[in-house]
C-alpha cells in the first residue's frame, strides 16, 4: 500500500465531514466578506434550503407529499407581518408564533393524508394551497395586493443590515440541518421511515402511524413558516404574489431534483434556486424569464432519472469503463 | 336566486368539458394530469393570436391541435415512465410549471381583455343578465360531454379504451398495443382543455396564463364527484362545482370565496370517499417514496 493510495483510503472515509466542515467554515466566513448584496443573496440560499429541509422531512423521511409549502411559508411570513402591524412585535416575539401557526396549519392540511396518498394527497395539498393564495393572503385586513412591510430586530445586535440577518439565516439553517440529522437517527425518525417504505407493515409493528403523519405535517409547517419569517424579514416586504400556489411546485421540483432524501441537497436546492434566476438577471432582460422553465423542466428530467437512473446507469457504466480501459 | 344558479350552471357546463378530459386520461393511464389546465391554456392563447390573422372557426382548429399535441408529448413522457404513476403525475406538475412559464414568455403575464366572440347580446332570466353566447358555449360543452360518452360507450375505440381502463392484464395478454389508445386519450384531452378554455371566454372575457392554468384543480374537484372514473359522473361534478361557486360567491363578497368553497368541499370529498386506484398492466418498483 503506497502513501497514496492510503490517503485516497482516509479521504474516501472521511471526505463526509470534511465537507461539512468546509460548508460551515464558508457559512462563517463568506457572509462578512462577500458585501450587503452578496449576503442578502446568501441569505435567500440559506431561507430556501430551511424551506426545502421542511419537504426532506415530510417527503424524504415520512414519504407524505405536499403541494401546500407556499401556504406554510405564506402562513408564517403573514403572521409575523401582522403581529409586528398590529402589536409592534420584534422578530424574537413573532417567530415562535409564526412556528405555531404553521404547525397548527400543518396538522390541518395532514388531516386529508390520514385517509389519502400519492396523487390525492397531493391534489388536497393543492387545492389548500390555493385557498391560502387566494383567498387568505389577498384578504384586506392582512394587506391586500399591496402586502406588509416588516422591520428587523434590533436586539441583541443590529439586523438592519444584510450581513448581520444572514448570519442569523444561516444560523437557523444548521440549527434545523442540526435537528433533522438528529431525527433521522432517532426513534421518531426511524418510524416516519417504516411509514414511508410500508405503511401496512409500519401498522403491523404497532406504529401509530396516523399521530406520526400528522407530527411530520405539523413539523414541516413550522419549518416552511419559520422559512416565510426570515424570507419576509428578510425581504422587508410580505406579499400574496410571493406564495402563489405554483411556487409549491417550484419547491418541490428543486427538493426532488436535488435529492429529496438527503439533507445535503437541501443546500444544494437552495444555491439552485437562488442561482438560476441570478443567472437570468446576469443574462440581460431579454433572456431572463426563459429561466423560469428551467426549474420545472428540471423536475421533469429529474423524474425520469428517478425512474430510469438505475438502468441508465446499468447500461452506461460497464460501456465507459469499457471505453476507459 | 334562480340567476345565480343559471349563472354557475353555464360556467359549471363548460368546466365539466374539463372534468371528462381528465377523466379521460386518469382511466386509461393512471395519471392525474396536473398539466391539463396549462395545456387548455395554451390552446386558447394560441387561438387567440391566430384569430387576429385567420377566421375564427379556423384559428379555434389551429388552439386545438396546439393543444393536442402539446399534450401528446407530455403523454409520451408519461408512457415513457412505465407504471410509475406518482412519478408521471410529478412530470405532469413539472409540466405544468414549465408550460406557463414559456406561456408567460411568448404570451406575457398579464391578463388580456377579449371582446365577445360570438353575439354580445345579453339576454335577462330570472334577474340576472346571462350572455347568449354563455348559453351556447354550455350547450355546445354539454353536447360534446354526451359525445364522449356516447364515444366511448358505443365505437369499437371506446370498447378498447374501455378495455385497457378496466383491465389492462387482459388487453395485453390478448397481444394488443395498449399505447395507441393511451396516447388518443391524451390527445383528446389536450383539445378538450383547449376547448374548455376557448369556451370560458365568453363567462371570463378577460383569462391570464394562471387563471386558466390553474382550472385544473377546479376540473379536479368536478371529475372527483365521478370518483375520477365516471364521464357521466364528471359532468354532474362540473355543473355542480359551478353551483357552488357562484352561490358562495354571491353570498360572500370576498373574491376568490367561491372557488375556495369548491377546493373546501373537494378536499372534504377526498377524505370523506378517497377514490381507489385504478388497475395497471405494469406493477411499478422503487422511485419516489
Amino acid at each position: 500500500v503506497t502513501p497514496l493510495e492510503q490517503l485516497l483510503t482516509q479521504a474516501r472515509r472521511h471526505w463526509r465531514p470534511a465537507v461539512w466542515g468546509v460548508l460551515t467554515l464558508a457559512g462563517i466566513f463568506v457572509p462578512g466578506t462577500v458585501g450587503p448584496y452578496g449576503a442578502y443573496v446568501i441569505a435567500q440560499m440559506a431561507v430556501v434550503a430551511i424551506i426545502v429541509l421542511s419537504l426532506t422531512l415530510l417527503l424524504g423521511l415520512g414519504g407524505q407529499i405536499s403541494l401546500a409549502q407556499s401556504a406554510f411559508v405564506g402562513a408564517g411570513a403573514y403572521t409575523a407581518a401582522t403581529l409586528e402591524r398590529h402589536f409592534g412585535w420584534s422578530l424574537w416575539a413573532t417567530l415562535p408564533c409564526a412556528l405555531f401557526v404553521g404547525f397548527l396549519l400543518g396538522i390541518v392540511v395532514g388531516i386529508p393524508a390520514l385517509r389519502l396518498s400519492g396523487i390525492y394527497l397531493a391534489t388536497s395539498t393543492l387545492g389548500l394551497a390555493v385557498v391560502a393564495d387566494h383567498l387568505v393572503f389577498q384578504l384586506p385586513q392582512l394587506g391586500g395586493l399591496s402586502g406588509v412591510s416588516l422591520h428587523r430586530p434590533k436586539l441583541p445586535v443590529d439586523m438592519v443590515s444584510n450581513q448581520t440577518f444572514c448570519y442569523l439565516c444561516l444560523g437557523f439553517l444548521a440549527l434545523v440541518l442540526f435537528c433533522l440529522f438528529r431525527l433521522r437517527e432517532a426513534r421518531t425518525g426511524w418510524w416516519l421511515q417504516a411509514i414511508r417504505d410500508d405503511e401496512r407493515a409500519a401498522q403491523m409493528a404497532g406504529v401509530d402511524t396516523a399521530i406520526y403523519k400528522l407530527l411530520a405535517f405539523g413539523w414541516s409547517g413550522s419549518l416552511a413558516a419559520l422559512g416565510g419569517v426570515l424570507m419576509g424579514y428578510l425581504a422587508l416586504h410580505v406579499n400574496p404574489l410571493d406564495f402563489n400556489a405554483l411556487t409549491s411546485i417550484g419547491y418541490l421540483a428543486v427538493a426532488i431534483v436535488t435529492g429529496v432524501r438527503r439533507l445535503s441537497g437541501a443546500l444544494l436546492a437552495g444555491v439552485l434556486y437562488v442561482v438560476v434566476p441570478q443567472l437570468a438577471g446576469a443574462s440581460g432582460p431579454r433572456l431572463a424569464p426563459a429561466f423560469s422553465v428551467v426549474l420545472p423542466l428540471l423536475l421533469v428530467i429529474g423524474v425520469f432519472f428517478l425512474v430510469h437512473g438505475r438502468a441508465l446507469r446499468a447500461y452506461l457504466e460497464p460501456r465507459l469503463r469499457h471505453g476507459l480501459a | 336566486m334562480l340567476g345565480v344558479l343559471l349563472t354557475g350552471l353555464l360556467t359549471g357546463a363548460i368546466l365539466s368539458l374539463s372534468a371528462v378530459a381528465l377523466v379521460l386520461v386518469y382511466r386509461a393511464t393512471g395519471v392525474l394530469n396536473f398539466a391539463q389546465g396549462a395545456v387548455g391554456m395554451v390552446g386558447t392563447f394560441t387561438m387567440l393570436s391566430a384569430a387576429h390573422r385567420l377566421p375564427l372557426a379556423l384559428a379555434i382548429l389551429v388552439g386545438l391541435a396546439a393543444a393536442a399535441l402539446l399534450s401528446l408529448l407530455i403523454g409520451f413522457g408519461a408512457l415513457a415512465l412505465g407504471g410509475h404513476r406518482l412519478e408521471a403525475t410529478v412530470l405532469t406538475l413539472g409540466a405544468l410549471g414549465a408550460v406557463q412559464a414559456a406561456a408567460q414568455l411568448v404570451f406575457g403575464g398579464h391578463p388580456i381583455f377579449v371582446s365577445h366572440l360570438l353575439a354580445a347580446t345579453a339576454a335577462r332570466v330570472a334577474g340576472a343578465s346571462i350572455g347568449v353566447d354563455e348559453a351556447i358555449s354550455a350547450a355546445l360543452a354539454l353536447a360534446l360531454c354526451a359525445g364522449v360518452v356516447a364515444a366511448v360507450r358505443l365505437t369499437p375505440v371506446g370498447l378498447l379504451a374501455r378495455a385497457v381502463a378496466g383491465r389492462p392484464d387482459v388487453v395485453a395478454t390478448f397481444g394488443v398495443d395498449e399505447r395507441p389508445v393511451l396516447l388518443v386519450s391524451w390527445a383528446l384531452a389536450g383539445a378538450l382543455a383547449a376547448l374548455t378554455g376557448v369556451l370560458l371566454l365568453t363567462a371570463e372575457p378577460s383569462p391570464s396564463t394562471v387563471t386558466l392554468t390553474l382550472i385544473v384543480v377546479e376540473s379536479f374537484a368536478a371529475a372527483l364527484v365521478g370518483r375520477l372514473v365516471s364521464l357521466p359522473g364528471a359532468v354532474a361534478g362540473g355543473l355542480l362545482v359551478g353551483v357552488v361557486a357562484a352561490n358562495v360567491q354571491a353570498r360572500v363578497a370576498v373574491p376568490g370565496s367561491g372557488e375556495a368553497a369548491v377546493f373546501v368541499v373537494m378536499i372534504l370529498l377526498l377524505a370523506a370517499w378517497p377514490p381507489r386506484p385504478v388497475r395497471s398492466a405494469v406493477t411499478a418498483t422503487g422511485g419516489l417514496a
